[in-house]
């Protein structure tokens, strides 16, 4: 359920810095970085996988940022930069795009990277074995072949013009792997991927953390790195500490460097906390939203959409649950994703009386002896699965998910929230039956998010990610004529117009905007967070002389 | 399954009718009975009625025991979370005794091939942690009252089942049995009117303390995210979700938890005071 990709927001990364700006506590760094010594991060989440090439979930994200390096980078301006990939070119017709590769770089397994190397990582991503999720709903529609045409020069085709390709490439989902370690198939490759970056993966001892150490022969970092060559640390303890209190004790007590998701309940005290530093970064993309499967039988009717969509407060339940920390978004896409129109923003707002007037006119008219309503004899009633793990329902997520119940219960619909374990809620994602309601989010540097999340090509692709199973003609051409251009403005007007689609059609219940938010030991220095999906980069990282 | 061990200390000379303690724990466990069977004598509020305009109230006149974060009632939370901690603590005690009598019986009376059968299937029982039998039996029938009941009421079995087939051995082989048989009486006459009898006496004390286990360990499930889901009033569920908030709001935590433990010691003190009153050496 909560998936997601990754992120351009220009200008939304907001460093925070806890309490005045003096800190006498903590030694400065007047000699600059220094080499040596190991961290501990710990992250909310585990990967199931640390190729990100297969699935595509944020933590496999995050931790492959480390140790695998892209073709291009994105800048914090929204700019596509070189990486891997020292330039290109693209064809008039936006079919063909030629790069050309950085010379001398070499996988931690000794495998040169080289183009033989890149048609080698879009072959695995395409292949059913892989299964890609992520990767393939951003390749899926366009991609038709990668072609070596020299040892560092590789032609990528296209079926039709794409031009988020960049920007969709310079995220970590991306990342280029090495052929051999590919070659041993995806379950060696899930425990110990093998790329060019700062970084190499040591071991996974799984439900407790992942060992990474310095890649002492790095020279590729990305054109908006804050240095070149290999890493200032060591290695990294990449540590799993799913329960939120635990995790940001363990900042306290030292036993962690940096943590991800410092959780909202706690953002007071990280404020007030002298010896931290907190940086977050809005995503773009789709934000946090209930998705209604409009192949349910109470959610096919369009009025009873609108209607649930009217009856829940969701600006106030946001706001409540995040204590303001996270801000409410109303539209399908988030504020920060480019070609954002804010008049789409909270087109169905909280409205009871619309909300009980809609279910009147759907036929909804009974009440039983608990207020529901009823019709035919049947009970306007919704369910509602969520994961039970607090990583991934933490509890902010939670109590929204308990306002909206108690809100739509308002207006007579019963919503069971149906609390279950990961396996099961594997098995709901592709399943119409098996929800009428279901949480979802699509971080994406891109508007092409909404083709993504809402297209027939990625219902036909039949992995879930189409969580309302639905689409529409209009919104689907809207989309492929908006990627196929590259007129600014044409794309502006196209992707405003699809938005205004979607809104329309109230397939979803947008809530808030995820985001990547560290909190960082003050004897850390120069973490920073990429752009394209809010990655947290270590290879720029050192420890203070007085840490 | 130390609460089964009544301690030499709860043996007083004065009856339980003269302590001010056994007043006070009968008052606190009546008015949990009234709170589990008609909720709304004590409360007018809704406890799934949100108002997000007051999450995180703290105690006042308008509501005693605070908001969570959602603004529910508090108070009215831990009200109707009564009946459900009750239910699952009278459930498991029911099912615990209904099950360690079948085997209790079968130890005390079956012969000794079944009893060392059923010593060795008590024992093994006896042997596997109370709390993580309960977390298996829910990981496999999932989450839910009944299985709570189920899970604590397995649990707490084997504790219970060694008791009555020790009071079974005791019974059958006393005076008064063997008497019976001399009278010529049948052995299912001496059973229902005289073992049974006999042997379940003790076990009165055992069955009060026995509920307050089983409300500790149903409650120590739900903290632990098990059992009853959110937003359903549950105490230990509500300790769960409480624990996320316990710096800004300790009233989330606080209340459940005095209730659990005040409800938990007041049976304790109702189970002593019974075992004053039945057993023959408690009110020497």
């Amino acid at each position: 359920m909560k998936r997601a990709i990754s992120a351009v927001v220009v200008g939304l990364t907001v460093v925070l810095t806890a309490g005045c700006a003096g800190n006498a506590g903590v030694a400065t760094s007047s000699s600059g970085p220094v080499r040596g010594g190991m961290i501990t991060y710990a992250a909310d989440r585990e990967p199931t996988c640390l190729d990100p090439h297969n699935s595509g979930d944020m933590p496999q994200t995050y931790v492959a940022r480390q140790y695998l390096d892209s073709l291009v980078s994105e800048t914090a301006g929204g700019r596509v930069v070189p990486w891997l990939a020292t330039g290109w070119t693209i064809s008039p017709d936006g079919l063909t795009y030629d790069f050309t590769l950085k010379q001398g770089v070499k996988f931690t397994d000794g495998v040169p990277f080289d183009a033989a190397a890149v048609v080698a990582n879009f072959h695995q991503i395409l292949d059913p074995a892989t299964q890609s999720s992520t990767d393939l709903l951003y390749l899926d529609s366009y991609f038709d072949q990668a072609i070596a045409l020299s040892n560092h020069a590789v032609r990528i085709r296209l079926k039709r013009p794409y031009s988020p390709l960049l920007t969709a490439l310079s995220q970590a989902f991306f990342g280029m792997e090495s052929p051999r370690a590919m070659a041993r198939g995806l379950a060696a490759n899930c425990e110990s991927p093998v790329g060019t970056g700062p970084f190499k993966v040591v071991q996974w001892n799984h439900e407790r953390d992942v060992q990474l150490v310095r890649n002492d022969g790095y020279d590729s970092a990305p054109a908006n790195a804050r240095h070149a060559g290999p890493a200032y640390l060591d290695g990294i303890t990449w540590k799993f500490l799913k329960d939120n209190t635990s995790r940001y004790g363990a900042l306290g007590s030292g036993e962690a460097d940096l943590i991800f998701n410092v959780p909202p309940e706690d953002e007071e005290l990280a404020r007030a906390d002298q010896s931290i530093t907190l940086q977050s970064f809005v995503h773009s993309g789709s934000p946090f939203s209930l998705d209604l499967n409009t192949r349910s039988p109470i959610f096919s009717d369009i009025r009873v959409r609108r209607a649930f969509v009217h009856a829940a407060d969701a600006k106030e339940a946001v706001q409540s649950a995040y204590a303001g920390v996270f801000p409410y978004e109303g539209n399908i896409l988030s504020s920060g994703t480019p070609d954002y129109d804010r008049h789409w923003h909270e087109t169905l707002p909280y409205d009871p009386v619309a909300a009980n007037r809609l279910l009147d006119q759907a036929g909804w008219t009974h009440r039983d002896a608990e207020g529901y309503r009823t019709k035919a004899g049947r009970e306007l009633s919704v369910r509602l699965p969520y994961n039970a793990d607090s990583a991934e329902t933490p509890p902010a997520d939670l109590t929204i998910l308990q306002d909206v119940q108690a809100m739509e219960k308002r207006v007579g619909i019963r919503v069971v929230l149906d609390a279950r374990d990961e396996a099961s809620m594997n098995a709901v994602k592709g399943d119409p039956r098996a929800y009428d309601l279901l949480g979802n989010y699509w971080n994406s540097p891109t508007p092409e998010v909404m083709y993504i999340r809402f297209s027939k090509a990625t219902l036909d692709v039949g992995n879930g990610e189409n969580t309302p199973f639905t689409w529409d003609k209009g919104l689907d051409d809207t989309l492929l004529r908006a990627s196929a251009t590259t007129d600014p403005a044409t794309q502006k007007r196209l992707y405003q117009a699809a938005q205004g689609i979607l809104a329309a059609k109230a397939w979803s219940m947008p809530m808030y905007p995820i985001q990547t938010r560290l909190a960082v030991s003050k004897r850390l220095k120069d973490v920073w967070i990429e752009v394209s999906e809010g990655e947290p980069v270590l290879s720029d990282a050192y420890l203070s002389a007085g840490g | 399954m130390s609460v089964l061990t009544v301690p030499n200390a709860a043996r007083t000379r004065r009856t339980p009718l003269h302590s001010a303690g056994f007043w006070a724990a009968l008052a606190f466990g009546v008015l949990v009975v009234l709170a589990a069977a008609v909720p709304r004598l004590l409360t007018g509020r809704d406890p799934l009625d949100i108002h997000l305009d007051q999450s995180f109230d703290p105690p006042s006149v308008a509501h005693v025991f605070g908001t969570d974060q959602s603004g529910r009632d508090v108070f009215a939370r831990v009200v109707y979370g009564a009946g459900q901690s009750l239910l699952i603590g009278l459930g498991a005690t029911a099912l615990g005794l209904a099950g360690a009598v079948v085997l209790g019986l079968l130890g005390g009376l079956g012969g000794r091939a079944l009893d060392a059968v059923t010593t060795r299937f008590i024992e093994v029982l006896y042997a596997f942690p109370g709390l993580l039998l309960a977390l298996i039996l829910i990981a496999v029938f999932g989450n839910s009252a009944g299985t709570q009941v189920i899970a604590v009421g397995v649990a707490s079995m084997p504790g219970y089942a060694r008791m009555v087939r020790g009071q079974v051995l005791a019974v059958r082989g006393s005076g008064y049995v063997q008497a019976e048989r001399v009278l010529g009486r049948g052995p299912a006459r001496i059973l229902v009117r005289t073992v049974l009898p006999n042997a379940f006496r003790p076990l009165a004390v055992l069955i009060t303390l026995g509920v307050g286990q089983a409300i500790v360990w149903a409650a120590a499930l739900g903290f632990l995210g098990l059992g009853v889901q959110p937003p359903a009033p549950e105490w230990g569920a509500m300790l769960n979700a409480g624990r996320d908030y316990v710096q800004q709001a300790w009233w989330l935590d606080f209340f459940p938890g005095a209730v659990i433990v005040l409800f938990t010691l007041s049976l304790t003190v109702l189970g002593r005071a019974v075992r004053a009153v039945t057993e023959p050496g408690g009110r020497r």
